[in-house]
């Protein structure tokens, strides 16, 4: 990948050509950002665990195995198979989303409109099938053109005009509550669809009566997420982006369009996510993801993505959704006060942020 | 209050009453002697008004010796409440006390707490067809005909403190689309026509969406008040920011400006009542809602009676009997403290 990106870039001005590239394949490589810029060499059992310890990810692995354990030893139903596959199917939708947000994140940006993107989308997704008779696929089909619309709308009002995305998604958020307000009248909107109906069934059936397709679409959304992140020119350009715009830009790179494109994966995302949220309560509610793009942050946070950009991965945002969702579970197993639940995230958040600056730090 | 109302005060009383000889029993061996349960309460919003129904919860099952435990996302969430309803159910309790603001969302965690054997009482809310499609008894209060009451109540309030005889009620509501809310709502413009009808008036109703964030929603009432304040007469809350509109009254010097009323016992409105700023405010006695349902739970699990609905009423709180309420409702926070909830 390292050639890769040294292949391809194109630098703009003279004297800015091979030099500027290898400066931020350098920076991303102290960053500790991508494995891909690794140089691969000879790696004995040593090597391995050495190569384990320098993960970004290591950290919130460690913590996600160790949560599971001091859960798994505190409740024995914790453990239970079906257990499992609920905390899984709790956190699949999250962590679709979460996925777009580590490709923002590693660029550099953020989306606080995310929340209200997949509320909006519910309830335009709900009244496309309710309202308006159309077919549910066509009408998820439109609603993911419709995310990435509204994503393109967040990404080029922040790459052209310069305003930080912080404030364009703030807006954002209120413009599509507000809408999710307005196109359903404050009401639900339900579908009447068969309760064998194939859209119900993919959305949110189960597979063998017992894995829910939640998770399927959760494993395929972050496996190609991991992929085009890790394998991809794109992928590369991303970390690139949030690295170092700079060096990236004199390296050729279209960073402008690589954020928007970041923004565009985000909103569609929610709007897969809406559909399978739909598909599971057959009613779409306008208040929906009130709130949820803070859990979703937390997640990519938790997982070790930088909010400044330029390292992170899916792995580590998986993971991070994983001990969200094993608070929650985990919390009501053991009895503890429904307002101590808020309080345990928040420790968990600022612990995973300190952690992760203690580890940057050892690492400079 | 009407008849009717009254009637279905006494509804709740006498249902209250009927467990009495349980309660009775509370020292005996026969009630202390039977099996320890596990019985878990979700809430779709863990806002002040609950924390009565927890305490009724908790002292139910410390009467019968049971673990108990309330649990709901911080504001209203469907999505986060039906997932917090499937963990209950992975706790594998004996006994469930769900609220069902949705029509279709929280049918199938209903379902799949029945079939694993979990002995299921609504509570608080219980929106049209879960009742067909689950069976389950309900305790709480009928919004329809809450929200008449109010409607009526705060025409009558307008009548008497402005004399104006046609104006704009406003209806703050906090989560647009909540079944309960919203329900009241359309109970409180039937109520509000009523009145028309039997008294030549014209008032008319008019939704405004706010949030529990009070310097929010006062902001939006101020802004409403510059835009339309001489066509508004009465503020009617589908919820309990009635109390932040006597916040804004006394801070405005509006309170003979108009009529303010809504829902619930929480502190402030309470406090509201007390001091003029807010006419009245409608109960629906919380503590039973914990605690009756508990009671339900017991008789299905330990005698095997099928639960009924019981209806816990619509109380109205004025200024004729705010300090007897003020007494009664401190008692509520003083127990709440006492389970670590205050």
């Amino acid at each position: 990948m390292e050639q890769d990106l040294r292949q391809n870039s194109q630098p703009e001005a003279p004297g800015c050509g091979t030099n500027n590239v290898d400066a931020i394949l350098d920076e991303l490589e102290s960053a500790g950002a991508p494995e891909l810029l690794t140089r691969a060499g000879p790696r004995g059992l040593r090597g391995s665990l050495q190569a384990l310890l320098r993960m970004r990810e290591f950290s919130v692995l460690s913590a996600t195995i160790l949560l599971f354990i001091a859960l798994s030893l505190a409740t024995p139903l914790f453990p239970q198979l079906d257990n499992i596959l609920l905390v899984a199917r709790q956190i699949s939708i999250l962590a679709i989303i979460a996925t777009g947000v580590t490709f923002l994140f590693i660029s550099g940006e953020i989306d606080l409109s995310i929340g209200s993107i997949y509320g909006f989308l519910g309830i335009v997704l709900a009244s496309l099938i309710a309202k308006f008779g159309f077919n549910p696929w066509l009408a998820l089909l439109i609603v993911v053109i419709m995310g990435a619309a509204i994503g393109f709308v967040n990404g080029t009002v922040t790459t052209r005009f310069g305003i930080p995305s912080f404030i364009v998604t703030l807006g954002m958020l209120s413009i599509l509550r507000g809408g999710a307000l307005l196109a359903s009248g404050g009401w639900p909107v339900m579908i009447k669809l068969a309760r064998d109906d194939p859209f119900l069934n993919i959305t949110s059936g189960h597979v063998s009566g017992l894995v829910p397709t939640q998770v399927f679409w959760m494993i395929g959304v972050m496996a190609l997420g991991g992929f085009v992140l890790s394998k991809t020119r794109f992928g590369s350009h991303v970390y690139a982006t949030g690295g170092n715009q700079e060096a990236a830009i004199l390296a050729g790179i279209n960073t402008k369009w690589i954020k928007t494109i970041n923004f565009m994966i985000t909103g569609a995302l929610c709007g897969i996510a809406a559909a399978l949220l739909l598909g599971q309560h057959r009613n779409a509610f306008p208040l929906t993801g009130t709130g949820y793009e803070l859990d979703i942050i937390a997640a990519v946070v938790i997982g070790g993505t930088p909010l400044f950009g330029g390292a992170g991965s899916i792995l580590g945002t998986f993971l991070g959704a994983a001990v969200l969702g094993m608070i929650t579970n985990g919390l009501v197993l053991l009895g503890a006060s429904a307002y101590f639940e808020p309080v345990a995230k928040g420790s968990i958040i600022v612990a995973a942020i300190l952690v992760d600056t203690l580890i940057r730090k050892r690492r400079v | 209050m009407n008849r009717r109302d009254l009637l279905k005060l006494m509804a709740a009383g006498a249902g209250a009453a009927a467990f009495a000889p349980m309660f009775a029993g509370m020292s005996t061996p026969a009630f202390a002697q039977r099996k320890k349960r596990k019985v878990i309460f979700v809430t779709h919003d863990l806002n002040p008004f609950f924390v009565p129904a927890i305490v009724g919860l908790k002292d139910f099952g410390a009467l019968a010796g049971w673990d108990t435990e309330f649990i709901g996302p911080p504001v209203h969430d469907t999505q986060k409440t039906v997932e917090l309803q499937y963990n209950a159910i992975a706790a594998k309790p004996d006994a469930v006390g769900f609220t069902a603001v949705d029509s279709e969302a929280f049918i199938d965690p209903i379902k799949a707490a029945q079939e694993a054997g979990i002995f299921v009482v609504l509570y608080n809310t219980r929106a049209p067809g879960v009742k067909e499609a689950t069976g389950c008894a309900y305790v709480g209060q009928d919004f329809i005909v809450a929200g008449n009451v109010a409607g009526y109540e705060i025409c009558k309030y307008i009548t008497k403190k402005t004399g104006r005889k046609e104006g704009k009620i406003i209806m703050p509501i906090i989560a647009p689309g909540h079944f309960a809310l919203e329900t009241r709502n359309l109970g409180g413009t039937q109520g509000v026509e009523r009145y028309n009808k039997e008294f030549g008036t014209n008032f008319t109703t008019e939704p405004l969406a706010v949030t529990t964030n009070e310097a929010e929603a006062v902001a939006k009432f101020e802004a409403k008040w510059a835009a339309e304040g001489d066509q508004i007469v009465g503020w009617l809350a589908s919820d309990f920011t009635h109390g932040f509109v006597g916040h804004m009254a006394v801070d405005k010097g509006l309170t003979d400006k108009f009529a303010v009323g809504g829902y619930d016992l929480v502190d402030f409105v309470l406090e509201g009542i007390k001091n003029g700023s807010v006419d009245f405010t409608i109960g629906q006695n919380p503590y039973a809602q914990g605690f009756l349902t508990s009671a339900l739970i017991y008789q299905g699990l330990e005698v095997g009676y099928p639960a009924s609905d019981i209806d816990t009423g619509a109380e109205l709180v004025d200024a004729t009997n705010i300090d007897k309420v003020m007494a009664r409702e401190q008692l509520w926070k003083e127990k709440a403290k006492e389970f670590g909830l205050g």
